[in-house]
């Protein structure tokens, strides 16, 4: 009897925990699945369902045909209308798709080689005050961005790099996101291993880069994503410090989304997470590992 | 397994990407391209505020102002309608033509006037009693009237008898002169057949050098017979010819020359036979010299032989190398030169006291090798090879002249005394028979100088007879030249004249024959005229007398009439006035008979045509009417109720387009409602001053006033469809990824034009944004564009 009921119990815990979840999960997909598929809408009846949404006090004394916003994932009538007006007639996205690239590919590049150096020298280097210097370099991770923001901006004014993308650039090459994940990764690797390499006369150079750095493939693959994911939809910075329009990146625009063409920002965004998702795909599980090992957690 | 589909996995998810970054950087590329070429550009302006002179146009038609109506004043049909409405016409210009009518009323005036002028006449005849004197009177104007006639028929004759005989006397005298130039033409066709030159100065000229060709040829016949005689005379005078003297000088020359040679002949063996005794002692004594020579020379190389034995011994002894080479020798000589510089030098540092240099000097010397003997043993060597050479070349000198004379010696003989006189002698005799054809040789050489003279003579005469015959044949062929051309032009001379002569013959017989003609027609006319106008006239006279005569014995006799006559002549009055009056009558029906056509009597237009043809025109009725044209022109243009408010009376009107709008004066003269559009607009009246005709259309603007408004646009950004006017707005939309520009239709009124900007009134829905004035391409309400970049 008690067996039974155990493995009743055992089952409804097992469904609700299933129902949960799939909710929960309904609700995280939800949001791409509608960007998907509202992409594939006309403009009139994206309108006709959302413009009530954006109506603002320029509209003339307009009415919307929907006075309420109504949710559809499934289009009257597909079309890529808005795909061919994106990619074949509005060079303007292209063009501040590349720009997107030119700046996040530059950050993350240089931060994972800073953060490579900076985090064996923390894993390795023994003295005096290592751990104080490890929290101060740390602290500011926990800092909001709109703390540094002012004087990021100062130092950038200073240097004359500010109205430059080297503005944006410099500051996100020493985040100090990545030293702190890639620093418990190499924490991890056996002292062992680093001491026979020295007995067999490898240097400094030649341990970071030929035990170290291999070793902490799967975070830096996780840092990889994870800053790629960051500066891929960072707004702010953009903002405050370029205000030449033509250097902003995809993401200020999709920020301002307006009663102009929602139809084409649904498009603008299916385009603009497709990057990212490959880039997830990619290094998915390398991802995992690489949380998990910064977690301390073991496989 | 697992590694591997994840190894797969993340291919895939590689290639996807790289795929997806050259997609967007191709159509990053090509994109704005794309988009470019799609969109239709436009360019535009803010719509604002802005002032427009405003006038009103308008196009009409001119209008004469006095009118004409073509009237009939009788009862016609109508044959044909020239005209129609609208047509310009001009005076004297046919408008219609009528039919043909007989108008009794004239034709029944003109017979009784006829009738009652025939009574009037019979009741003159009938009253008459002196029916004698009255025939007798009518005899006489008939008489007269035949006379007259006889005279104009005879001045007719008497005219036509003197051009004919004028013409005759004219045919006469070309007859005469044709006679003459052909009798002319004949003899001179006679003289040239007889070969005359005529009047020919070519042909005298021709005569005259054939002439001078004659003589010419006689004088050099002359000469070539005188030449003739004297080569006879010369050829007859030679006693040996040429050809006998020169064989006989041959003859004698050659038995001379033979005679001449066999001396020298013998001459030279008579010298030989000397010669040969006194060269034979030379020849010995050059053999015995010779022999000698021989033996010293072979002495002399055996001398040499020796020497040059010992010397060679001597060398090779000297010397270990090849003796006999040159470059050794050379070197030898050359080395054997640097150690006598080295011991001058050695000797110089001895003098000099240095023993550096001395020392050196002699390490220098003592380097090298001391040649001095085995350079003399060479050189001694080479001197006695020399000897020898020169030794062993003396001694073949000697016996080639050693063999040479021991020949000549062998081969030499000597003569006796015997042989010497013998051919002395037979020399003399030679020297002899030489002489004596010497002397023939002379005689035969005069004999050939004579008979070379006399055949010169005879050269010269026969050259001289060849040149006059030369000469003969020349004039000869001169004067057959000469004879040929003056046969020609005697033969074209004679053609030209004979032509001539055919031509006047030609006009001789055509005049001859019009001579003939006009003198038949002269005969036959004199015989017409059998009396002159003078005599008729004289008979004329004298019936006219008789006709006075007459008609005044019948009017005395009617004086003697009694009252009846007085009373016919009352009644004779009243008729004749009678006859007068209706003369008149017919004279008024007569002009009032109208022509078969309907002239304008004025300049204009048709205005309308009442009749057509066949059709029957009552007197009164109203054919046509017409504009007379300047009378003055008015012209009427429609204009809406809002543009006749900027239109007053007196305003002044302009025409365009016209090329004499110039000299043109146009003014408003009134406004007044359209009956076709009652509220909707009106007839703006112009009357117009100047060259213009009745018809034409003008294009006219009236006013000029410049008036203010809110909105101004262009021209060309206003548009019309069947909705009305419009104009295109470019409405600015704002996405995520920039303005974009959608084309806005815009009703509009338009309140004013002139020739660049419209003011409009756009109602609510404009709110002064960027009004569309132009586009590269058509665009519509909804079309995205893009704005032209500045």
């Amino acid at each position: 009897m008690k067996k039974i009921l155990l493995s009743v119990r055992k089952k409804a815990a097992i469904a609700v925990t299933f129902i949960l979840v799939f909710a929960f999960s309904l609700l995280f997909l939800f949001p791409t699945v509608f960007t998907i598929t509202n992409s594939f809408m006309s403009e009139s009846e994206i309108s006709a369902n959302y413009g009530a949404v954006f109506a603002t006090g320029d509209a003339g004394g307009k009415t919307y045909i929907s006075e309420k916003v109504n949710l559809k994932l499934i289009p009257d009538m597909v079309t890529f209308q808005q795909y061919y007006t994106v990619l074949f007639k509005s060079p303007d996205y292209l063009l501040k798709f590349w720009n997107a690239v030119i700046l996040v590919v530059p950050i993350v590049v240089f931060q994972v080689i800073v953060a490579c150096l900076a985090s064996y020298g923390f894993a390795r280097y023994r003295g005096k005050g290592r751990e104080f210097l490890f929290f101060a370099y740390i602290v500011l991770m926990f800092m909001p961005y709109q703390v540094t923001l002012v004087p990021n901006y100062l130092v950038s004014d200073f240097l004359g790099i500010l109205e430059t993308r080297w503005a944006v650039i410099l500051p996100g090459i020493f985040s100090p996101f990545a030293v702190f994940l890639l620093t418990k990764s190499m924490r991890r690797i056996p002292e062992s291993i680093i001491e026979a390499a020295r007995l067999d006369g490898a240097g400094e150079w030649q341990i970071c880069t030929k035990i170290c750095i291999p070793s902490c493939r799967s975070s830096l693959f996780s840092v990889v994503i994870l800053i790629f994911i960051d500066y891929w939809n960072m707004v702010e910075q953009f903002l405050v410090l370029l205000t030449d329009r033509e250097k902003m990146p995809l993401s200020v625009f999709l920020s301002e989304i307006n009663t102009g063409e929602i139809s084409l920002a649904f498009c603008v965004a299916v385009i603009y997470m497709i990057p990212t998702l490959l880039l997830f795909l990619y290094g998915e599980e390398y991802l995992v590992e690489g949380i998990s090992s910064s977690g301390g957690l073991k496989d | 397994m697992e590694n591997e589909a994840k190894i797969k996995n993340r291919g895939w998810i590689k290639n996807a990407a790289i795929i997806f970054l050259t997609v967007m950087l191709v159509l990053t590329f090509f994109s704005n391209t794309i988009l470019n070429w799609s969109l239709p550009e436009v360019s535009g302006q803010y719509a604002g505020y802005g002032q427009i002179k405003t006038s009103v146009t308008g196009t009409g038609t001119v209008k004469a102002n006095m009118n004409y109506n073509v009237v009939l004043e009788e009862t016609r049909k109508i044959e044909s309608v020239l005209v129609k409405a609208g047509d310009i016409i001009v005076p004297g210009q046919t408008l219609f033509t009528l039919e043909d009518y007989e108008n009794t009323e004239l034709d029944q005036a003109e017979q009784s006037l006829e009738e009652m002028e025939f009574n009037y006449q019979m009741k003159i005849l009938g009253k008459t009693d002196d029916t004698e004197t009255q025939s007798n009177l009518e005899e006489l104007y008939e008489t007269l009237k035949e006379l007259k006639e006889d005279r104009v028929e005879a001045v007719k004759n008497t005219d036509l008898v003197k051009g004919s005989e004028e013409l005759v006397k004219i045919y006469q005298n070309e007859r005469d002169k044709y006679t003459q130039s052909v009798s002319e033409l004949e003899q001179q066709v006679s003289e040239l057949t007889n070969g005359e030159a005529a009047d020919s100065a070519e042909l005298a000229a021709k005569l005259e050098e054939l002439e001078v060709a004659k003589k010419n040829l006689e004088a050099a016949e002359e000469i070539l017979a005188e030449k003739n005689d004297i080569y006879e005379e010369i050829s007859g005078s030679i006693d040996l010819s040429y050809s006998a003297a020169l064989s006989a000088y041959e003859s004698a020359k050659k038995a001379y020359d033979d005679a001449y040679t066999e001396l020298e002949y013998m001459q030279e063996d008579y010298d030989a036979l000397v010669n040969s005794s006194e060269s034979y002692e030379k020849l010995l004594k050059k053999y015995q010299d010779a022999e000698k020579e021989l033996e010293e020379s072979k002495s002399m190389l055996e001398a040499a032989q020796s020497e040059y034995e010992s010397a060679k011994t001597a060398a090779q002894n000297a010397y270990s190398g090849n003796i006999d080479s040159d470059s050794e020798y050379n070197k030898l000589v050359e080395d054997q030169k640097i150690y006598d510089a080295a011991l001058k030098e050695y000797n110089e540092a001895l003098a000099s006291g240095d023993p550096d240099r001395i020392q050196s000097a002699k390490d220098a010397l003592d380097a090298l090798t001391d040649y001095s003997k085995e350079i003399s043993a060479l050189n001694a060597y080479r001197n006695a090879k020399s000897a020898k050479e020169e030794a062993s070349d003396a001694v073949d000198i000697a016996q080639a002249e050693f063999d040479e004379a021991k020949n000549n010696l062998e081969n030499a003989s000597s003569a006796t005394d015997s042989e010497i006189t013998t051919a002395k002698r037979n020399l003399d005799r030679q020297k002899q028979t030489v002489s004596e054809y010497s002397k023939a040789l002379a005689k035969a050489r005069a004999e050939l100088n004579q008979a070379t003279t006399d055949d010169n003579r005879l050269k010269e005469a026969k050259d001289a007879v060849t040149a006059a015959e030369q000469s003969v044949k020349a004039y000869k062929k001169e004067s057959e030249t000469i004879q040929k051309e003056l046969d020609s032009l005697l033969s074209d001379e004679t053609k030209r004249v004979n032509a001539l002569l055919k031509e006047e013959n030609e006009k001789l017989k055509a005049v001859t024959l019009k001579y003939d003609e006009e003198n038949k027609k002269l005969t036959e006319l004199q015989s017409k005229v059998t009396e002159t106008p003078d005599q008729i006239d004289e008979q004329i006279k004298t019936t006219e007398k008789q006709i006075e005569t007459a008609e005044k014995e019948a009017i005395k006799q009617e004086e003697q009439g009694n009252k009846e006559d007085m009373i016919f002549n009352l009644e004779l009055e009243r008729d004749l006035a009678a006859i007068e009056k209706q003369r008149e009558k017919v004279e008024k029906l007569r002009e009032k008979t109208y022509d078969m056509e309907v002239v304008s009597k004025f300049d204009g237009t048709i205005a309308a045509v009442n009749v057509y043809s066949g059709s029957t025109v009552n007197a009164g009725d109203i054919l046509a009417e017409i504009e007379i044209a300047g009378k003055g022109y008015t012209l009427e243009i429609p204009v809406t109720t809002e543009q006749s408010r900027a239109i007053a009376v007196g305003d002044r009107v302009t025409v365009d387009g016209y090329w004499w709008a110039n000299e043109l004066k146009l003014t408003v003269s009134a406004i007044k409602p359209d009956t076709s559009k009652p509220n909707e607009g009106k007839i703006v009246e112009i009357d117009i001053d100047g060259e213009v005709t009745n018809g034409q259309t003008l294009n006219v603007s009236i006013g000029e006033r410049q008036s203010s408004y809110n909105l101004v646009v262009p021209n060309s950004a206003i548009r019309e469809d069947a909705d009305g006017k419009y104009i295109l707005i470019a409405s600015a939309k704002s996405t995520p990824l920039g303005s974009r520009y959608i084309a806005k239709r815009i009703p509009v009124t338009v309140l004013a034009k002139d020739n660049i900007n419209s003011a409009v009134d756009a109602g609510s829905d404009y709110g002064y944004e960027y009004v569309i004035s132009s586009s590269t391409a058509p665009i519509e309400d909804g079309s995205q564009v893009r704005l032209v970049k500045s």
